[in-house]
């Protein structure tokens, strides 16, 4: 199951609870026991991953070992049997028999140690994702508690009580027209600060040509060529 | 965590939007339990509400409370809430319990620009995410 549907189903469990809790600590707790479970398993796979790569170390040289007789042993019949000499053939065939017997069984345990290295891996791949996905988790419900938090807290403060909030529309209204009235106060306070200025009056000398407007590159360089 | 929390604080201190509005920040901690109640100074009447976890910064505004919708207007608003959320610049609707809210939640890491820009946008989403709501609410 995706973590979000977790989510959700804890976010629904607990919203369904009196008082409106919404995660209590109790259900943090018990996902931060999960974790650490997981942990736990991850940390006994890798022991147990440990062990048996030693062993499954140890067997495979056996087998290579085994094989590479049997080998041996293969050839010293085909060359007995070829020089005739049958006696010793049969000697060393009965020994052959007894290497890939030997050879079979051992094998057999590799096989099954290869198999058990694969798995082990697959659960602490897995059990890092669980982890993964439970810190996540926690995480997010973490968040979301202290957002209901928030919100519940911004409740109180406006309307004294737990159920609701002020009216929006209103609060919106007021806000508005406050707003207007801060820009309308900005804006005529810009324009006494330009009459305080002689602001209108230079732009109307500017205007007019008889003053320079702003100080432009223009006019230093002139300045600088007049002085020279 | 409340580091981060403080992180906030100071990058908001001195923090002046372009249209010369300041923020005030309120510190509220228990011991299970941090915010700040950041309120931009010509939106009093919706504080930003700041928390943290282990890894994000969570800016909630409470807007109103499903008590304030028309009957039998919610499926609408709601449906409507989900089709902007996306448009919605760095925020997003949520509900919480009985309490509608805008959002914007960001990585702990974030540094004080991207804290001011958040704010900055978060709280020009107020006033837009109430007009979009509004017709779908009682009139006081």
């Amino acid at each position: 199951m995706g973590f979000l549907n977790n989510v959700f189903k804890t976010i629904k469990g607990y919203g369904s609870e009196a008082n409106d809790a919404f995660v209590d600590s109790q259900g943090i707790r018990i996902m931060e026991q999960e974790i650490r479970d997981a942990t736990e398993n991850q940390r006994k796979a890798n022991e147990s991953l440990t062990d048996v790569m030693a062993e499954q170390k140890g067997i495979a040289r056996k087998v290579s070992d085994l094989k590479a007789s049997v080998d041996e042993y293969s050839d010293a019949i085909g060359k007995l049997l070829d020089a005739g000499n049958e006696g010793l053939a049969m000697e060393t065939a009965e020994k052959l028999a007894e290497l890939e017997t030997d050879l079979d069984s051992n094998q057999a345990i590799l096989d099954s140690y290869n198999e058990q290295v694969k798995e082990l891996k697959t659960i602490i791949k897995d059990s890092a994702k669980q982890m993964e996905a439970l810190r996540r988790e926690v995480s997010i419900v973490k968040s979301t508690e202290a957002a209901q938090k928030a919100s519940e807290a911004t409740a109180a403060q406006f309307s004294g009580t737990n159920s609701s909030l002020r009216s929006a529309s209103a609060s919106m209204e007021r806000i508005k027209s406050k707003q207007q009235k801060r820009k309308d106060k900005m804006k005529s306070a810009r324009e006494l600060a330009k009459e305080n200025n002689g602001g209108e009056l230079k732009d109307k000398l500017a205007a007019a040509g008889v003053i320079g407007n702003k100080s432009s590159a223009a006019s230093i360089l002139d300045r600088y060529k007049k002085a020279k | 965590m409340n580091n981060s929390l403080d992180k906030v604080q100071a990058a908001l201190s001195d923090y002046i939007t372009d249209d010369g509005c300041g923020f005030s920040v309120t510190a509220t901690k228990t011991d299970e339990f941090a915010m700040l109640t950041i309120i931009r100074e010509d939106i009093e009447e919706f504080a930003m509400h700041a928390t943290a976890s282990e890894s994000q910064l969570l800016f909630n505004v409470a807007l109103f409370d499903k008590a304030q919708i028309i009957e039998g207007q919610a499926a609408a608003l709601n449906q409507m809430m989900l089709e902007l959320n996306m448009a919605m610049p760095l925020s997003s609707f949520a509900l919480t319990g009985n309490n509608y809210s805008i959002f914007g939640a960001m990585s702990i890491e974030s540094d004080a620009s991207q804290i001011q820009e958040e704010i900055l946008v978060l709280s020009e989403n107020i006033m837009d995410a109430l007009e979009v709501c509004q017709n779908f609410l009682i009139k006081a």
